[in-house]
């Protein structure tokens, strides 16, 4: 069960809210009752890892107590690398193995990826360095610790909120909800579910025949740009979609959780871009990894190698986001393009070279984007080198009967609808012009009602997977 | 300026107009709705002309409440934004709930799966369950044998039993019938007339299938199932209600004929009865069925396994012999099944396995594998296959010779069991 499912929003979440505003008074109450919640939500949604989300948190909550970070810090990184890279780790180190001619019997790894535990290891780190740091005290509360750590709409794929920001939400729930919060949440359920149902996955429908199916789509230049355009908006409407509902959810139980995108694809440099794209794991890369590391370099560089720094602290940070979103060399080579592409920027900046107009930069930096995405969604090199001699028309520009039987007039009515809005600047709930008559607040309704009937029994989020 | 109220009926008044229209448009306007159906239909998606249509138009609202918002922002960029008010909560409220209202009353109303206690239309689906279990329920006593299985058993004739073996039987084999149902028809055959019957024919061809049961499964059934079942089943009622394919059929239903072939017809025994087809029916139907084979075969689930079980244990509760059977398919089709390069038969051969050693390890199971049409020497023109995997009478009544010497001997283990 996903927040995204009719299990979910038609029984799950309705029952929740009911006892939670009717019955429960306290705050005290109500966050017991947000443990219990996140921990039936996990137990339904992918019961095999419970216990290492439980350990972990355990784990993570007694060493702040005695205040050995490092070790927290190391033991939350060692089951990730373990769970997320070590059956990667492993093939690769056979391969190498074998290359270099040795008879390695390397066991196979062949683990399935714990639900979210990209996010709630983020999650304890950013708690441990953060009361290291004197930002909070260490919690005193287990519940109100786990509740930060598991909190349910927020623990598949984010976004990554910090303790000392939820923690004191979560201390102090609201008695009643306000009606500010409810109408914001159910909008951007309803908002959040029409860019999923209605927008990604109809893209993804489509390129699961066109980019990833076997179709003889022609294979030019117009199926790799075509296809990359598709992958842009799907991929944003998809992530843009969850994060919608991860937010509206949060809200209806009197929680607000940060922002995750911002525009993105009207950013008028790639810098900017990061500040608005998936913004809570950018923030956290930041605050955790960049600063810090762009600090140790520049006392032990000097402000002479100042630029050198900076381009080591890029490199490293992207690639960092690289690997975040998963295993294989084309998401390291994706985060090491965009440190690349970032070190260049500042390069270029501080020698005074600026793109003129807002247009020429927002057109330039959403081309740099979309390449960024071919190394992104490419499954192996062989995939990606078709697809960038595609790109660079190295297969001419293709057989458009195919092409448009499989991205058909509803796939590119959708996808111009996807641009129409992000154009705009109204991707994001937060960004929706605010409804001042009861009718438009009913067509929100209505619309949140479509996408539930469309909803089937289980919808699949992209970052959910990372 | 302080904005005038909120009209409380505008959005009911509103969907209302809506549905009129659109009922409307369906009944008077078919010139110029039928491009666009047919446009509609060559969508991509897998979902019928109303159910894409329904997208569309969705995606439509989508874009004009947010597009719609915007140009209104544009033009009173001087107005400060609005702090939501409860009437704003409430609009939401409304919308969403008057049209689930409606869509779930259409599918009540329409009923199109018989999920649901109303039957103002025909059922848009074949409904054997309610049919086969009235039938059992007239029946005086139990008769001596009850067979259980899908569509492909349909033919198996109570009759042919009676002269072939001289016992009693029913044929309640419902129509694309799952493993995870087959405890509840075996509680329910036995528990409507106790003791129940000897002998249980079971079609054990169905052992890829997942564990859930079946949602045309009649609500009278619901106290034999199991509670993990029970409750899946109630949470299926609940959320088919608010379904688009569920709400698609319901007014296909109410506008146009029904889709599924209705034309088997039963018998108070149970037995069913099709037309026959003709000799090139039958080739080109067997013909398609072939291209239409999977790439690769499903091997029997775990669920499944744990529901033969689930069979295995009531038949010992209730001192009956089972007698499994894998029935017949046409040669032809058997033959592209097995033929080099499919994986059909390794997939076949577990779930043959897993019953041989059931059949090994207790007394009161048999198993009976006639898959290759050749082990009951069927016969393989129009009169002896409807189609690719449903056999006439003509050569259910070979498979029963072919079985008659298990199914005595099935019969005396269970009529010495309780005699004893």
């Amino acid at each position: 069960m996903g927040i995204a499912s009719q299990g979910f929003l038609l029984l799950f979440l309705p029952l929740s809210l009911l006892i939670y505003w009717l019955l429960l008074r306290r705050p005290r109450q109500k966050l017991l009752f947000l443990s219990l919640l996140s921990l039936l939500f996990y137990a339904i949604a992918g019961k095999e890892y419970l216990l290492l989300l439980l350990g972990l948190s355990a784990a993570t909550y007694a060493l702040a107590r005695v205040r050995k970070f490092t070790l927290g810090i190391l033991l939350n990184l060692l089951a990730l690398a373990f769970f997320k890279y070590g059956g990667f780790g492993l093939q690769q180190a056979g391969l190498l193995a074998q290359a270099w001619g040795l008879q390695a019997a390397l066991p196979l790894l062949n683990l399935a990826l714990p639900l979210g535990i990209s996010f709630y290891v983020f999650k304890h780190i950013s708690y441990l360095v953060s009361v290291r740091r004197g930002r909070c005290p260490a919690a005193s509360d287990p519940w109100l610790f786990f509740t930060y750590a598991a909190f349910f709409p927020s623990v598949s794929a984010g976004p990554l909120s910090g303790y000392p920001e939820t923690a004191s939400q979560l201390q102090a729930l609201p008695s009643r909800l306000e009606p500010a919060n409810l109408y914001q949440g159910l909008l951007h359920i309803s908002a959040g579910l029409a860019k999923k149902i209605l927008i990604a996955d109809i893209l993804r429908d489509a390129l699961g025949a066109g980019l990833f199916g076997s179709a003889a789509t022609g294979e030019g230049l117009a199926w790799a740009w075509l296809s990359l355009l598709i992958y842009a908006f799907q991929l944003y409407f998809d992530f843009s979609g969850y994060t919608d509902l991860a937010l509206g959810i949060a809200l209806l139980f009197g929680v607000t959780l940060p922002p995750n995108f911002n525009n993105p694809y009207l950013a008028s440099n790639l810098a900017q871009f990061w500040q608005r794209w998936h913004i809570s794991l950018s923030s956290w890369i930041r605050a955790y990894v960049f600063m810090p590391f762009s600090g140790w370099l520049l006392t032990h560089l000097g402000n002479r190698h100042k630029q050198l720094g900076m381009l080591l602290a890029n490199l490293l940070t992207m690639t960092l986001i690289g690997v975040w979103h998963g295993t294989g060399w084309l998401f390291l080579l994706w985060g090491l393009y965009h440190g690349l592409l970032l070190s260049l920027r500042s390069l270029l900046a501080q020698r005074g070279v600026q793109i003129r107009g807002r247009f020429t930069g927002q057109a330039l930096t959403f081309v740099a984007v979309l390449i960024g995405w071919a190394i992104f969604l490419s499954p192996d090199l062989a995939f990606a080198g078709r697809l960038f001699s595609g790109l660079l028309g190295l297969q001419g520009v293709g057989n458009l009967a195919p092409l448009l039987l499989v991205y058909d007039k509803f796939t590119l009515a959708t996808l111009a609808i996807a641009m129409l809005l992000s154009a705009l600047g109204i991707v994001e709930a937060l960004h929706l012009p605010p409804a001042r008559r009861a009718w438009v607040a009913a067509a929100w309704g209505l619309l949140g009602l479509l996408c539930i009937l469309m909803l089937g029994e289980e919808v699949e989020f992209l970052y959910v997977l990372f | 300026m302080t904005p005038p109220p909120p009209r409380k009926w505008l959005p009911l008044a509103a969907l209302l107009a809506a549905g009129l229209a659109l009922l409307a448009a369906l009944r008077l306007a078919p010139a110029v709705l039928e491009p666009l159906r047919e446009w509609l239909s060559q969508s991509q998606q897998p979902v019928g002309t109303l159910s894409n249509g329904l997208r569309m138009a969705s995606t439509g609202l989508f874009l004009l409440i947010a597009g719609g918002g915007w140009l209104w922002q544009k033009r009173h960029a001087q107005q400060s934004e609005p702090t939501p008010t409860p009437g704003l909560a409430k609009g939401w409220g409304a919308g969403f709930l008057a049209a689930a209202a409606v869509v779930a009353c259409t599918i009540i109303v329409a009923n199109p799966r018989g999920m649901y206690p109303t039957n103002f239309y025909p059922p848009r689906w074949l409904l054997a369950r309610p049919v086969k279990m009235d039938a059992y329920q007239a029946l005086p006593v139990a008769p001596d044998l009850v067979i259980l299985g899908s569509s492909r058993t349909f033919t198996i004739a109570p009759v042919d039993v009676q002269a072939r073996l001289g016992y009693t039987a029913f044929n309640a084999s419902v129509e694309g019938m799952r493993m995870a149902e087959m405890p509840a028809f075996v509680r329910f055959v036995t528990q409507e007339h106790p003791p129940g019957p000897m002998v249980l024919l079971i079609e054990a061809a169905p052992y890829a299938a997942d564990d859930l049961v079946s949602e045309r499964l009649p609500n009278r059934l619901l106290p034999y199932l199991s509670p993990d079942q029970a409750f899946s089943f109630i949470y299926n009622r609940y959320t088919s209600l608010l379904n688009l394919d569920h709400f698609s059929e319901s007014v296909y239903q109410m506008l146009r004929e029904p889709k599924e072939s209705l034309d088997w017809s039963f018998q108070p025994d149970g037995m069913g009865i099709l037309p026959l087809s003709s000799p090139a029916g039958l080739e080109e139907g067997v013909s398609q069925a072939i291209a239409n084979i999977p790439a690769h075969c499903q091997p029997p689930s775990r669920a499944a396994m744990r529901y033969y079980q689930q069979v295995v244990d009531l038949a010992a509760r209730y001192q009956m012999a089972v007698v499994f059977i894998i029935p017949p398919y046409h040669p032809r089709y058997y033959a592209a099944q097995m033929a080099p390069g499919s994986d059909f038969d390794a997939c076949k051969a577990q779930a043959v396995a897993f019953l041989q050693a059931m059949a090994e390890e207790y007394s009161h199971i048999f198993f009976l594998d006639y898959t290759d049409p050749a082990t009951i020497g069927s016969l393989d023109t129009a009169e002896g296959y409807y189609d690719y995997q449903h056999m006439t009478q003509e050569n259910a009544a070979r498979l029963l010779e072919a079985a008659a010497a298990t199914l005595q001997q099935a019969y005396q283990i269970a009529e010495e069991w309780r005699t004893r």
